[in-house]
């Protein structure tokens, strides 16, 4: 039962980490919270339900389209709504993101309506004995997932040229351009970036949860966003801690304190992690 | 000058006014919850614009109001006009209680504070049925009478207008503070302001509680318009309508809140004929009025004149 709950938990952190990933990096480098950052995630359950349910297409090439249909948006989004606001200041950007997620929650609804959608099952339902308790291997399919992206996000952010590049940027964009990094290619990258990484959280929570819907960015990018504030914005170690943290604190709240009150128990947690750590658990440093 | 600009405004206000009670019915409820989103705006204002602080509250703040003002009223048959005051005072007390934590954080950690206080706030009024009869809300709250007589719409709508001028011209005065002035001050140089005496948690504090106050009023006034307060009074969607109301309006001025408010409350009226591409729309609207006016549609200067306007060209701030 426990062991059940904290797996449960650790699925949730981690596509929390995955939306948590593109808010911290966005942050990181443009200072400002990207609240349609959430909406990306929406974007990759609708894609992938076309594609997957509607098309047939097998669940390895629905995840890559979604994640390459979503990095078109969140590079779309950014050049039409978000650069020609970036000298304005951070107040007038976060006005910015607010309309492109308004948008982009009554355009889902306008096209699949306000209604939940279905969305079959992506794996064979088959289970993992542990003792009495039964396990469904899709758990361990969406953890896997999650591992290898955030993997590969970490080499690619350590290991590059231009992961390096983009490191100086969460330092400090000015001087970064001052030392001859392209930083419109940067915020472009972390856009895309972001966005892929938020659209196959999208992807897992409709093989998770059997449904999307036209809020379920804003609904799950909250959550993210809180798991970033939790971790240290900008540091992207923190996030994936954060995102773990809230999901393993969340799923054991709800089962044994209470279901109702489950997401006021996390805040709570939250603001007074942030009484004692007013930045976050791992403030202070990127990686 | 003076004159014409009295002359000016004294139109403006008979054409407030007059307006409504010509035409009633749709017209007047636009105008009721104007004149609430005015308040809204307002007290925001003294967060974004004074202070510097992105606050996401502004919601849960008016649902409190709204449930406190209703409960005085129900449970302890305090008469409403009490009831409405001490509504605000119940906010400024919960605002006091999110200023506290809050002033140690601020960026996107304050965001995330109050973001989560309104949850917090939500998930109790959803929850605690024995007090608020949870997602059902509680119906049929009375409206107020004077001498026998019972409010109808414009009586609402004149009392939400009132309150609102009320609010903009103590927001206003408020700026221009010595208050104020502390509050800007902090804004800008923390270090700074506490070398010149300044205390930062206290005053920090203080604006949280006027900020809240407004907005208790606020809840307390469209719940008893609406003769409903349920935890849908105000959503997470309309809390962010508010700070789009300030932001795009122009924060830190006078006019601001008020002109966004006014727009940003009638737009999706005003797009009924689209459907449901309604609030399609609106969010493309949104992001091309940001563009257009990064820095919001008043300026600090238009405000200044405005003001000078307001008051009759008299005691104008220079």
């Amino acid at each position: 039962m426990v062991v059940e709950q904290v797996i449960n938990g650790l699925v949730l952190g981690g596509i929390y980490a995955l939306i948590a990933l593109g808010y911290s990096m966005i942050f990181g480098v443009l200072k400002f919270i990207n609240f349609a950052h959430g909406d990306m995630c929406m974007i990759g359950g609708y894609v992938a339900l076309v594609l997957f349910a509607r098309l047939g297409i097998a669940p390895v090439p629905t995840i890559v389209l979604a994640m390459v249909i979503a990095a078109l948006a969140g590079i779309l989004i950014e050049r039409v709504a978000y650069r020609p606001l970036r000298a304005a200041g951070m107040a007038s950007t976060l006005i910015g993101s607010l309309g492109v997620s308004v948008f982009l929650q009554n355009f889902s609804q306008a096209v699949w309506t306000a209604d939940r959608q279905r969305f079959p099952p992506m794996f064979e339902a088959t289970f993992f004995e542990l003792g009495a308790t039964r396990i469904p291997m899709v758990r361990f399919y969406v953890l896997g997932i999650v591992c290898i992206l955030m993997l590969a996000l970490q080499m690619f952010v350590t290991r590059t040229r231009t992961g390096k590049a983009m490191q100086a940027c969460f330092e400090d964009l000015g001087t970064a351009q001052l030392m001859g990094v392209d930083v419109d290619k940067i915020v472009i990258m972390v856009f895309g970036l972001g966005a892929a990484q938020a659209a196959v959280a999208g992807v897992l929570l409709g093989v998770t949860y059997f449904t999307v819907y036209p809020t379920m960015g804003s609904f799950w990018g909250t959550k993210a966003f809180a798991a970033v504030v939790l971790g240290g914005i900008g540091n992207l170690t923190g996030a994936v801690l954060g995102g773990v943290l809230l999901g393993v604190a969340e799923t054991l709240g709800a089962v044994y304190i209470s279901f109702g009150y489950r997401d006021a128990i996390a805040f709570c947690v939250l603001i007074g992690t942030l009484l004692f750590k007013p930045r976050g658990i791992l403030s202070g440093k990127t990686f | 000058m003076a004159s014409k600009a009295r002359l000016g405004w004294l139109a403006f206000l008979v054409a407030v006014v007059v307006v409504p009670a010509v035409s009633g019915g749709y017209v007047g409820h636009v105008a009721v919850f104007i004149s609430i989103y005015v308040i809204l705006a307002s007290s925001l204002n003294i967060m974004i614009g004074l202070s510097g602080r992105t606050c996401f509250a502004h919601a849960a703040f008016a649902v409190i109001g709204g449930y406190a003002c209703a409960l005085l009223q129900l449970r302890l048959h305090i008469p409403y006009w009490i009831a409405l005051a001490m509504a605000g005072v119940v906010t400024a007390i919960a605002g006091v209680m999110l200023g506290i934590p809050a002033t140690r954080t601020r960026g996107p950690y304050l965001s995330l504070v109050t973001l989560g206080f309104g949850e917090i706030v939500r998930q109790v009024s959803i929850n605690a049925m024995n007090l608020t009869r949870g997602p059902l809300g509680i119906p049929g709250l009375p409206r107020p009478s004077i001498a026998g007589r019972r409010f109808g719409q414009y009586e609402m709508f004149l009392l939400c207008f009132l309150t609102a001028v009320a609010t903009v011209v103590i927001c206003s005065r408020l700026m221009h503070s010595r208050f104020g002035r502390s509050v800007m001050a902090i804004r800008e140089d923390e270090t700074a302001a506490q070398a010149f005496g300044i205390d930062i948690a206290r005053t920090t504090v203080i604006a949280f509680a006027v900020s809240a106050f407004f907005a208790g009023i606020a809840g307390a006034l469209s719940a008893t318009y609406l003769q409903l307060i349920s935890p849908d009074l105000f959503t997470f969607a309309d809390m962010f309508i508010m700070v789009c109301m300030v932001v795009l309006g122009g924060s830190g001025t006078v006019f601001g809140p008020v002109l966004g408010a006014a727009m940003l409350a009638a737009a999706p009226e005003m797009l009924r004929f689209l459907d449901e591409y309604r609030m399609l729309v609106f969010g493309a609207l949104l992001v091309a009025g940001i563009r257009w006016w990064p820095s919001g549609v008043i300026s600090k200067r238009l405000d200044e004149k405005l003001l000078r306007g307001f008051y009759f060209g008299a005691g104008a701030r220079d």
